[in-house]
């Protein structure tokens, strides 16, 4: 009986361990050399990195963007079928220069440099810096500093807080002696550190026309590092302009884009709609994509695609009929008022600061109103800055399109089959008169 | 070498042929039917975009017109090239051929010949379905651009190339249903290619089958860029690209690239036509 007591939790714990031996697939980690990239990719940094399997590093033309070369632990992640590193493990520097080459002849010979990538106004507000050298120690240490000084004032206000439920508490215990009581003000809350600085980093900062590259990395013994030889793609977008996000009252958390100049409005007779104009750019889709992740095999190089660089602020647009101004809209915010009750429903309403309790703390968009009037086939909108100069790129025609009579587009495709029927019998009574005079 | 006044002759021959197969295709009820079908699948793409903007209030569209453009021309072209499959392989069967060839005809004059009536259909057609549209467009209130005129060019080149190399199929072959048969599986070759590329493409990297499947998926997509260089509606869609964003040059290098298509297969032809001869 003891005996069969000790075997059942010996042999589940061998179970266990042989299972869980058995579970443990860990992945093989390699030390291999990668290229890390902090490449600029319109609006923003995109850190990535490329291991050996990619041979063309992709980055924008006339921007700064940073390549670093680093050993590290490599290893292979088949749940997402690509290369992972794992940066916490290793992280070793390759010292050398960075040697950029072109048709074979050497263009520039890098050596690497410190930098930082900061966002002072947070990772979304669109703002970033690239800093290096002397430059990028000093904004580092200023970015500790400010980090700092908001550390100081959060322990402020938590030690003002608590001074305050003390002062609370003294003050309830004088109001239940029967005592005259005075209510303290409670400490106002830090505002919110949004200032995102990378850590101080090594690499060799690289800006380059747009053209076909390649680089290497020659070690401080004068050889070439081993797999470091890569081909460089750097590339310039095709076209800048202004496109727009289109949240259409019916479907406000769907919004359409109308990034390409050529693309029309189509819209329904009645329906309003909020533009946000953005200034984009138009990069060959393989490059953009293979920029952002080296890895991925998605995009081809025969279409382009609109990228977002940063909203347009300021301005604004002007509705054309026939080329003639005929209106004048605002960019102003609004807010989605949930309509109370058990069936879904909203409506879109102008935002006005303060005001009744439904309101919510802040607009959920901001954009230019277009409403649809029934009776105008076409109209024409256009962005203009506050100078009274037309934004190049931001024309855009709008067009009211027709419900009526739609059955007419049924009618037109039976016009060649009747054309086609009746000729058809046309020449059988022509051929058959003289078929029956011959017989 | 050949008499004097050769040329104006074989030109002769060619436009009595290409006058002749017009008049045969233009009184049939073929080309009416596949007119018919084609507008047919053009409205209903119309109407699904209007019922779109019905429902949801807006629709963004750069050419509303493009797909139903290229619906038409890719179901008119199938009918062409179908007819010029049949049409050189049926007239060798049926010994018609031999007999053109004791007049005054030789493989210039007659695949000119052929060309030419299949290519003025297509204009016929190209007009019919252009003077359609622009009634499709007064009734939506979708834009019918002028873009447009450079993409009904580049189409006209784009039928050429077809017809051209649907009639390079019908010299290879003695009768009218191996050249048919030739033609469907040269199609179906070209349809698996670009089928099973946009499949592949499509599979997400995080399926738990994609490594073998990524092998696959280059080996199609290099067999598109192969079947892209030899299909001419590649050309015709790498061109309607280049109008749709303004890029002249790569416009005028699909015209180019179309026309040297055409004249190519159609070259080839008269060789293969001339060396395999007219008898049965």
């Amino acid at each position: 009986m003891r005996k069969g007591t000790l075997c059942l939790p010996v042999t589940l714990l061998l179970s266990i361990f042989f299972t869980a031996a058995a579970l443990a697939q860990a992945p093989v980690k390699e030390r291999r050399f990668v290229y890390g990239v902090n490449a600029f990719a319109g609006r923003d940094y995109v850190g990535t990195f490329y291991p050996p399997t990619v041979n063309t590093l992709y980055l924008l033309a006339d921007t700064r963007s940073i390549i670093s070369p680093r050993y590290t632990l490599l290893y292979f992640w088949p749940i997402t079928n690509e290369y992972k590193v794992d940066w916490d493990s290793l992280n070793e520097t390759v010292t050398g220069t960075l040697e950029i080459l072109r048709r074979g002849k050497l263009l520039h010979s890098l050596s690497q440099t410190k930098y930082v990538i900061q966002h002072p106004r947070g990772l979304d507000a669109g703002e970033v810096h690239l800093y290096i050298g002397r430059e990028a120690e000093a904004q580092y240490q200023e970015f500790q500093r400010q980090r700092q000084a908001y550390r100081d004032r959060v322990w402020e206000y938590y030690e003002a807080t608590r001074r305050y439920q003390e002062q609370l508490e003294e003050e309830l215990a004088r109001g239940e002696r029967g005592e005259e009581v005075s209510i303290p003000d409670p400490p106002l809350e830090p505002e919110p550190f949004m200032f995102f600085s990378t850590s101080l980093n090594d690499g060799s900062p690289i800006e380059l026309p747009a053209g076909a590259y390649s680089i290497r990395i020659r070690g401080a013994d004068g050889q070439i590092v081993p797999q470091s030889e890569r081909k460089l793609i750097v590339f310039s977008p095709r076209r800048e302009g202004l496109g727009y996000t289109i949240i259409p009252q019916t479907k406000w958390t769907t919004p359409e884009q109308a990034d390409d100049p050529s693309q029309v409005i189509y819209a329904r007779s009645g329906s309003s709609m909020y533009l946000q104009p953005f200034v984009e750019e138009e990069h060959n889709e393989l490059y953009y994509t293979r920029l952002a992740k080296p890895q991925s095999t998605e995009g081809r190089s025969d279409r382009w695609v609109w990228v977002h660089i940063q909203p347009k602020d300021g301005g604004y647009l002007e509705v054309l009929r026939d080329g003639q101004v005929i209106g004048r809209v605002e960019r102003k915010p609004y807010w989605v008022k949930q309509i109370p009750g058990p069936a879904l429903g909203y409506e879109v309403v102008e935002y006005q600061a303060g005001g009744e309790g439904s309101r919510p703390r802040s607009p959920d968009f901001e954009g230019y109103e277009i409403r649809v009037e029934p009776g105008q086939p076409s109209y024409a909108i256009r962005l203009v800055e506050p100078d009274g100069s037309v934004v190049v790129g931001s024309e855009r025609e709008i067009r009211l399109v027709k419900t009526r009579n739609l059955w007419a587009l049924y009618l037109l495709p039976l016009l060649p089959l009747t054309a086609g029927v009746s000729l058809t019998v046309w020449r059988r009574g022509k051929v058959a008169p003289r078929q029956d005079k011959v017989s | 070498m050949r008499p004097q006044g050769s040329w104006r002759y074989r030109w002769h021959a060619a436009l009595l042929i290409q006058r002749r197969d017009l008049r045969s295709i233009i009184l049939g009820l073929s080309m009416y039917i596949v007119l018919s079908l084609s507008l047919l699948a053009s409205a209903l793409i119309l109407r699904n975009y209007l019922n779109f903007v019905n429902e949801s209030g807006l629709l963004v569209l750069s050419d509303p017109f493009r797909l139903p453009f290229l619906i038409v021309t890719f179901l008119f072209s199938l009918f062409l090239a179908l007819s010029s499959v049949t049409t050189i392989a049926r007239e060798k069967d049926q010994g018609t051929l031999e007999v053109l060839f004791y007049g005054p005809v030789d493989c210039f004059s007659y695949i000119l010949g052929k060309y030419l009536a299949q290519i003025s259909s297509y204009l016929v057609a190209a007009a019919i379905y252009v003077c359609c549209f622009i009634l499709y467009a007064d009734l939506t209130n979708l834009i019918f651009p002028f873009s447009m005129t450079w993409v009904i060019i580049l189409s006209v080149l784009t039928i050429s190339a077809v017809i051209a190399f649907g009639i390079f199929l019908s010299t290879l072959t003695g009768t009218a249903r191996a050249a048919l048969l030739l033609f469907l599986g040269v199609v179906l070759v070209f349809v698996a290619i670009q089928a099973g590329h946009e499949v592949l493409a499509n599979i997400s990297p995080q399926g738990r089958y994609y490594n073998p499947i990524l092998f696959l998926k280059n080996v199609f997509s290099f067999l598109n860029k192969v079947a892209n260089w030899l299909s001419p509606f590649s050309y015709f869609n790498q061109g309607m690209n280049a109008v749709r964003r303004s890029s002249g040059i790569s416009y005028l290098v699909m015209l180019l690239v179309s026309a040297v298509y055409s004249v190519a297969f159609l070259g080839l032809s008269m060789v293969t036509l001339e060396r395999k001869g007219v008898r049965k």
